[in-house]
């Protein structure tokens, strides 16, 4: 285990966490997701040691590093931040600032040189050795922000919102590059992020994370497809209900004929590739509103059939 | 919270208050008979020649300073950009040595009168008087408005005079309905340091004879050694500053003044014709006044006495002057430093209010301080003596006497530097170097410092020319036969050898016109 955090409790002046518990296996990458106002942000900076939490434990490496008595600082947890504004010193150049936490280990010039140079190669900025901050585009600063983390070998990286000042034409992108970084680097890291998608496409384990408590955590697919509760569902995509029973998109076939259920379309929303379909199901004579992606048309039809698969 | 870092900050703050604190103390108490005697007497007539005066500086200034601003940022021709730096230059002349200088000029044996008796006027007009001071004052202080105003003039003027007039409004009423309302923290807050300046100034009021409240402060002091009489009066002006600074705070009140952004380019409006010719006029009376004048007497009398006293002890003087200015800025940006790195990383709320109470000592006048930090200082010497630890004066009237005066009274600038000069830096630098390994001492030296440096170069230099113009307190608590620039100038002008104080003054004013200029054209204002 090489992240525990046990009964972790913060209150400014309401609750902000409360009794957060969450175990994280070395080599994980796991997502802390949430709406802003979750409290996912001060989960993060009390990881990090930037803010103190009132109760609890938190155990790294098997080592306590906050609990009653003890708590550690930041610059002695070996935790890695990579912040959302990258917070590259911009007085320093890239080799500087990556050479920034190196500078307490004795090795010698040589010897730094080559870390550099392998991080550089691992982020893919090989000959940005003399340029400053301001000089790179926001992509190529999270990169040198990333290998600055990685030059400390920390047991933890912790990512604040990456994405969130990224165009979205370039996210995909380069969520793929930072994903491929860490995995090459074999290091255990925790997103914040408040992106249900992003954090599907990203991570080993999502914790989510609403008004302060962890309403589940689990593997991407298990939180997708066996929600918790109704509000987990509707925070992870279209989720339509029958009774408690979640049914996804994947789990509808739409038909003009012989199907399962009888549809009554009430609205039609064109979104280009398909239509956004407002339906009432008809099960046992209640009516259950759906939302259903037309990508045919269905949208045509006044009345038309379902199916549902079970999983 | 308790840490490490913020112990310094209380001690610090109660150290730089304890004068202020000592004076209110002494104030109270048991009346003695010059007490009585002032109440029956002159009393009144301190605070009401304060009251006129503060009326009619702050009525004077406000009517030039937001009369030039609204000049210059709102209307185009020719040598605006002359005017726009030269009307921030009677800045550098401190209020004092404009007194001195008019003093001589309407001086009963020199250039008016000359004149007036040359074309056969033989009346004597003594410009001795309270009325000469309001407008030496006016001339001294209105940049003051002038600077601050503008600078929000400039801002909502970007932001929202174009979508104003789109909306179709005329410029007159877009200027009086939105643009000065939104000024308005701006000009009642320039307003208030002129209050505090003319509350606090000591040069000119004892030369021209007005009997306001800071002379009487000293000279109940040094000339009655009437101390309980002196801290009295002390306490009414502390009072005065503080209805000032409640009156300021109360009209910001919780309305938002914060402007953005900037919106199209603002086309100035054209001054032509007569207007032009009477605006050039307007602007053109307190540079000529306010900077010319003074600059040309100095210059000529300079010129005219430099072989006589450029010499070693002029040398010496501007040296005493470099050297407490040049340390007691370092000291104080230096303290400054530590107590805004303090309060931005543990911003409890104490240590957000840390930096108001240091900075209180900035709004009181100079003699409130210099009695505060006299009764303390002889306070400490009496028990070091008292315990056998010295046998004579160890604090009082040593160099450390007046460098913590300064302290004292400039704190607010440094303070002020400082926490402008970290509100640009992202707290997530100082997290960064701490995850990378750094304790907050290193991250201080390794992070903030090299980032800070411009910040505190600016701080270092309003400090060294707010303390090279200080009289009252280098005046009162420089050690024995230490003289700078600035007492040098007044002990000349009061022994009435005004001519010979030219070459200080001129070397004051050089001093100060390299910062303003800096600070004039750096702003864009």
């Amino acid at each position: 285990m090489i992240l525990e955090l046990k009964q972790l409790n913060k209150s400014f002046d309401k609750p902000i966490l409360k009794d957060i518990n969450l175990d994280i296996e070395h080599g994980e990458i796991v997502s802390i997701l949430g709406k802003s106002g979750s409290g996912k942000s001060t989960l993060l900076n009390i990881i990090a040691g930037f803010e103190k939490a009132d109760s609890g434990s938190l155990q790294i490496n098997d080592q306590v590093i906050f609990d009653k008595k003890r708590n550690r600082e930041p610059q002695d947890r070996n935790i890695g931040f990579v912040f959302q504004n990258y917070a590259l010193f911009p007085h320093l150049t890239v080799e500087k600032n990556i050479l920034f936490g190196l500078k307490k280990t004795k090795e010698n010039k040589k010897k730094k040189r080559e870390v550099v140079q392998e991080l550089l190669e691992m982020v893919d900025l090989v000959g940005y050795e003399r340029r400053y901050p301001h000089e790179l585009s926001g992509g190529e600063q999270q990169r040198i922000s990333i290998a600055r983390v990685l030059a400390t070998d920390p047991d933890l990286i912790l990512l604040d919102e990456p994405f969130s000042s990224v165009d979205t034409l370039l996210k995909a992108e380069i969520e793929r590059d930072l994903l491929a970084i860490i995995k090459k680097s074999n290091k255990t890291a925790i997103f914040v992020t408040h992106d249900p998608k992003e954090a599907m496409a990203i991570s080993d384990k999502i914790a989510f994370l609403e008004d302060g408590e962890i309403m589940q955590y689990g593997k991407p697919k298990d939180i997708y497809h066996q929600p918790k509760s109704k509000q987990v569902a509707s925070f992870f995509g279209i989720a339509n209900f029958i009774g408690e029973k979640c049914y996804r998109l994947s789990q509808i076939e739409m038909k003009k004929s012989g199907g399962m259920h009888k549809v009554r379309l009430e609205e039609s929303i064109f979104r280009g590739e398909y239509h956004e379909l407002h339906v009432k199901v008809i099960v046992d004579e209640e009516e259950y509103p759906f939302i259903l992606f037309d990508y045919g048309d269905f949208h045509k039809e006044s009345e038309f059939y379902i199916s549902l698969t079970e999983r | 919270m308790l840490n490490r870092w913020s112990p310094f900050s209380y001690i610090l703050t109660i150290i730089i208050l304890l004068p202020i604190v000592l004076v209110v103390n002494h104030a109270f108490g048991s009346e003695t008979q010059t007490l009585i005697h002032l109440k029956e007497t002159v009393l009144w007539e301190y605070v009401s020649s304060t009251l006129i005066l503060v009326f009619a500086v702050g009525f004077c200034t406000l009517v030039l300073g937001v009369g030039t601003a609204y000049l210059t940022t709102f209307y185009h021709f020719r040598f605006i950009n002359l005017f726009v730096f030269a009307l921030a230059l009677p800045f550098a002349i401190p209020t004092y040595i404009m007194g001195y200088i008019y003093s001589d000029i309407f001086g009963y044996f020199n250039h008016f009168h000359l004149f007036l008796r040359s074309i056969g006027i033989k009346e004597y007009f003594n410009v001795l008087n309270i009325y000469s001071v309001i407008i030496i004052m006016t001339l001294a202080l209105y940049p003051y408005i002038y600077l601050i105003v503008k600078a929000s003039f400039e801002k909502s003027k970007s932001a929202l005079l174009n979508p104003a007039l789109s909306l179709g409004g005329s410029r007159k009423r877009v200027f009086f309905e939105i643009i000065l309302p939104l000024s308005r923290p701006a000009i009642v807050g320039s307003l208030a340091l002129v209050v505090m300046e003319t509350i606090s100034e000591y040069g000119i009021t004892e030369y021209y004879n007005v009997k306001t409240l800071t002379p009487a402060i000293f000279n109940t002091w040094f000339g009655l050694h009437d101390s309980k009489s002196a801290t009295y009066l002390a306490v009414i002006a502390m009072v005065m500053v503080l209805i000032v600074l409640i009156v300021e705070r109360y009209n910001r009140g919780k309305a938002s003044y914060k402007i953005e952004g900037a919106n199209g380019e603002v086309k100035k409006e054209l001054l032509k014709g007569y207007k032009l010719y009477v605006s050039y006029f307007l602007l053109s009376l307190p540079i000529i006044f306010g900077f010319l004048i003074p600059l040309i007497w100095i210059s000529v009398y300079s010129y005219e006495y430099a072989t006589m006293l450029v010499d070693d002890k002029f040398l010496t003087i501007l040296g005493n002057s470099f050297y407490s200015s040049a340390l007691s800025a370092f000291v104080i940006i230096v303290l400054a430093f530590f107590v805004g790195y303090t309060s931005r990383i543990y911003p409890t709320v104490i240590n957000r209010y840390i930096g108001k109470a240091l900075s209180l000592g900035f709004t009181m006048p100079g003699a409130v301080i210099a009695i505060g930090i006299i009764m303390l200082f002889i306070n400490i010497d009496k028990w070091l003596i008292d315990n056998y630890i010295t046998t004579k004066l160890f604090l009082g009237g040593s160099f450390f006497t007046l460098l913590f005066a300064y302290i004292v009274r400039f704190f607010a600038i440094g303070v002020n530097t400082v926490e402008s000069g970290f509100e640009r830096i992202s707290i997530d630098l100082n997290r960064a170097s701490r995850s990378l390994g750094f304790n907050y001492f290193k991250t201080m030296l390794k992070v903030e410092l090299p980032l800070m440096r411009n910040s505190l170069l600016f701080g270092f230099i309003l400090l060294f020319m707010a303390t090279i113009k200080e009289l009252p307190l280098t005046l009162v608590l420089r050690p024995f036969n230490y003289e700078t620039l600035a007492t040098k100038t007044y002990l000349l002008a009061n022994a009435q050898m005004l001519h010979e104080t030219a070459i200080y003054a001129l070397s004051i004013i050089v001093i100060s016109l390299i910062p303003l200029s800096i600070i004039i054209t750096k702003r864009h204002i």
